[in-house]
């Protein structure tokens, strides 16, 4: 399906037009009336599909503000009771459309402002005008549909529009500023769609570190210390810890001895990312791609997910030609520009923050020693049972609905019609028609950590049957039973409702074959056309597996 | 003279580069001298038009030291104008700067 835009502004928006559909040729994008910002925003003909872009000088919305940027005294209660105004015009524009991307508040650069005054409270500029982005986006924060795009970044080392330009077309910003929102504004609905890249696999000699290790030994690596090189080096690590600290995963596929690398790791001191931030690796002399699908197969990833950065490009080339869903982006030979060219690829978007995020890297580094014991242990039940698995299952809450929206929309592998909800379509969902739905959510803990909230299933009785209406499951969790757990829930609860049938329909994507071969493994019965059924008379025993803690509230 | 309409052509498709980042992907120009510019032909719509244009005024002045007004109607109405094609534009710009 199309990703569809709306531009709303006060300004001549086409040129954003033009860099989005550069962007995502399939996009449908629409322009709204120049200059008819507040009309729009009250306007209910809207395509409701549509993604919403708001971007409006502060002085076409805030009157007050005009006043001020025409240097008269202005009183500052009324700007922001003004403010105040304009977001309830936007939270009205948000309950009919999915998602609403507002652009902040910059202040232009003019002569026409206080000078060395600008950031004194009461008189500057820049200082009011930052009071009314915090206040809007304070205001605006409840409403998880509506995103703040920080547009500062978009202005950024840019050179401003010819003022011909602006006279003649009302386009106020270059095409480099355009271009910038539109990288942006993609990548935040990418983002949201659940099209965010989860994975960084990173080559080690020269890309890590300066050097070959195998060559230099420890000692002669270049990382860190008291060179440009080294720092550059270093500072592309710190990066890459930020992204783990956030939820993206990393993991190494290099050729080299691997205890050789794995010392380095361990015993550099400048070494910023130690065995811990990687979720897996494969270091050897076998080629990258071969190494690579093993490595996204081990962490239960699509090839879609991830990033492959090397330095080498014949080993870039090939990755590229072999597994044309992985990214791989073309990379600088120079180390100082690195961490600009992550920075640049604009695939990391987080539609929102849990706690499972945060503590991701954790989670899979518990998952890295889950599986060394797996190689260690003779059959997958003795595994399974060594983990002592608890599985706790809770109905839909004000604490979880972040996270289980976080599921619903960037689930791709183990999801059965890959609906994408906001919270508010959750909870709508949920109470409409009450009395004939169910929501299992469920959190697994093993003896290595907590893996938080995994899994979905989602049940609405129709006469005599129950539809699986959902089923989402992480893909950390594939394989350790937890999938057999939900259908012998949604089992139970159709023999609890007196129903005669439970049924799955499997919506296919591009992404979601793994949902197919878990329901053909299941109880359910293919009865063709995607179509999988079991009659509630079937006896299922729970998975013996699994420690199950029930936490539902009935 | 050859010489320089290359030179100057060159000029326009370092504009048009600039103008097409902007430039829904079948509005953009290609940088080809028979490429039209103003003419029921061309792919550019009116607000590109102006942009490059102007753009060009700018790297004509940054060069030169020559300012153009490229916009005016004696130039952009389409029955006479000199800018049918980028090729035309830039030998009209061969012969005024």
């Amino acid at each position: 399906m199309s990703n569809k835009y709306h531009l709303i502004s006060n300004f001549n928006i086409d040129p954003l037009k033009g860099c989005i559909l550069n962007f995502d040729q399939q996009a449908i994008v629409s322009v709204a009336p120049y200059g008819q910002v507040i009309q729009e925003l009250y306007n209910s003909d809207l395509d409701k599909d549509s993604q919403i872009v708001i971007w409006a000088s502060p002085k076409s919305v805030i009157p007050t503000f005009s006043e001020a940027q025409r240097l008269n005294k202005v009183n500052e209660k009324e700007c922001l009771e003004e403010v105040k105004k304009y977001s309830e015009a936007i939270i009205t524009l948000a309950k009919k459309h999915r998602y609403i991307f507002l652009a902040s508040w910059a202040i232009e650069k003019n002569i026409k402002n206080y000078g060395i005054l600008d950031w004194r409270p009461n008189i500057g500029l820049a200082n009011k005008l930052a009071k009314m982005n915090i206040y809007i986006s304070e205001l605006l924060s409840k409403y998880e549909n509506i995103y703040i795009l920080d547009s500062q970044y978009w202005y950024q080392n840019t050179e401003n529009v010819l003022p011909k330009i602006w006279y003649a077309t009302k386009v106020p910003y270059s095409s480099v500023v355009f271009q910038n929102a539109a990288e942006n504004i993609c990548s935040a609905s990418s983002a949201l769609n659940g099209f965010s890249k989860k994975l960084i696999i990173l080559d080690l000699d020269n890309t890590l570190w300066g050097g070959v290790i195998g060559d230099l030994g420890v000692e002669g690596i270049n990382l860190g210390g008291h060179n440009y090189i080294g720092e550059a080096f270093k500072d592309f690590q710190e990066t890459l810890l930020s992204l783990s600290n956030r939820g993206i995963q990393l993991a190494i596929v290099s050729k080299n001895d691997e205890s050789v690398a794995l010392d380095a790791i361990d015993n550099h001191n400048e070494m910023l990312l130690k065995r811990n931030y990687f979720s897996g690796w494969r270091i050897n002399w076998n080629d990258k791609a071969s190494n690579i699908r093993a490595l996204l197969n081990e962490l239960n990833l699509g090839e879609s997910s991830a990033i492959f950065i090397d330095d080498n490009p014949i080993e870039r080339d090939w990755v590229k030609k072999s597994m044309p869903d992985v990214l791989v982006p073309d990379w600088p030979s120079d180390p100082t520009q690195y961490v600009r060219a992550l920075s640049k690829l604009n695939c990391f978007g987080l539609p929102s923050l849990s706690n499972e995020d945060r503590n991701r890297t954790k989670m899979y580094v518990a998952d890295r020693k889950r599986r060394e014991i797996k190689e260690s242990t003779a059959s997958l039940e003795d595994w399974l049972l060594s983990l002592k698995t608890k599985a706790i299952i809770h109905t839909l809450n004000k604490n979880n609905i972040n996270r289980i929206s976080q599921l619903f929309n960037k689930t791709n592998q183990l999801n059965l019609k890959t609906r994408r909800l906001s919270q508010d379509e959750i909870e709508k969902w949920v109470n409409t028609n009450k009395k004939k739905k169910k929501i299992f959510i469920i959190e697994v803990k093993d003896r290595l950590g907590d893996l938080g909230l995994v899994g979905i299933i989602t049940l609405e009785q129709v006469d005599s049957v129950v539809n699986i209406v959902d089923l989402i499951l992480s893909c950390r969790v594939m394989g350790r039973k937890i999938e057999n757990l939900m259908i012998w829930l949604a089992l139970n609860y159709t023999k609890k409702v007196e129903a005669k049938m439970l049924r799955a329909q499997l919506i296919p994507s591009k992404r979601n074959r793994p949902t197919h071969d878990i329901l053909i493994a299941s109880i359910l019965e293919n009865t063709g056309k995607n179509i999988f059924e079991v009659s509630s008379k079937i006896k299922m025993e729970p998975p013996k597996e699994l420690f199950i803690e029930n936490k539902l509230i009935e | 003279m050859t010489d320089n309409n290359e030179l100057y052509l060159e000029l326009i498709f370092a504009a048009i580069k600039e103008v097409n980042m902007q430039q829904p992907p079948e509005y953009q120009l290609k940088l080809n001298k028979d490429e039209f510019l103003i003419s029921d032909k061309s792919c550019i719509d009116s607000l590109g038009l102006i942009t490059l244009l102007i753009n060009i005024e700018e790297k004509i002045s940054n060069k030169f030291k020559k300012n153009l007004n490229l916009l005016d109607e004696k130039y952009i109405s389409e029955e006479n104008t000199p800018f049918k094609t980028l090729g035309s534009l830039a030998s009209w710009l061969n012969k005024n700067v």
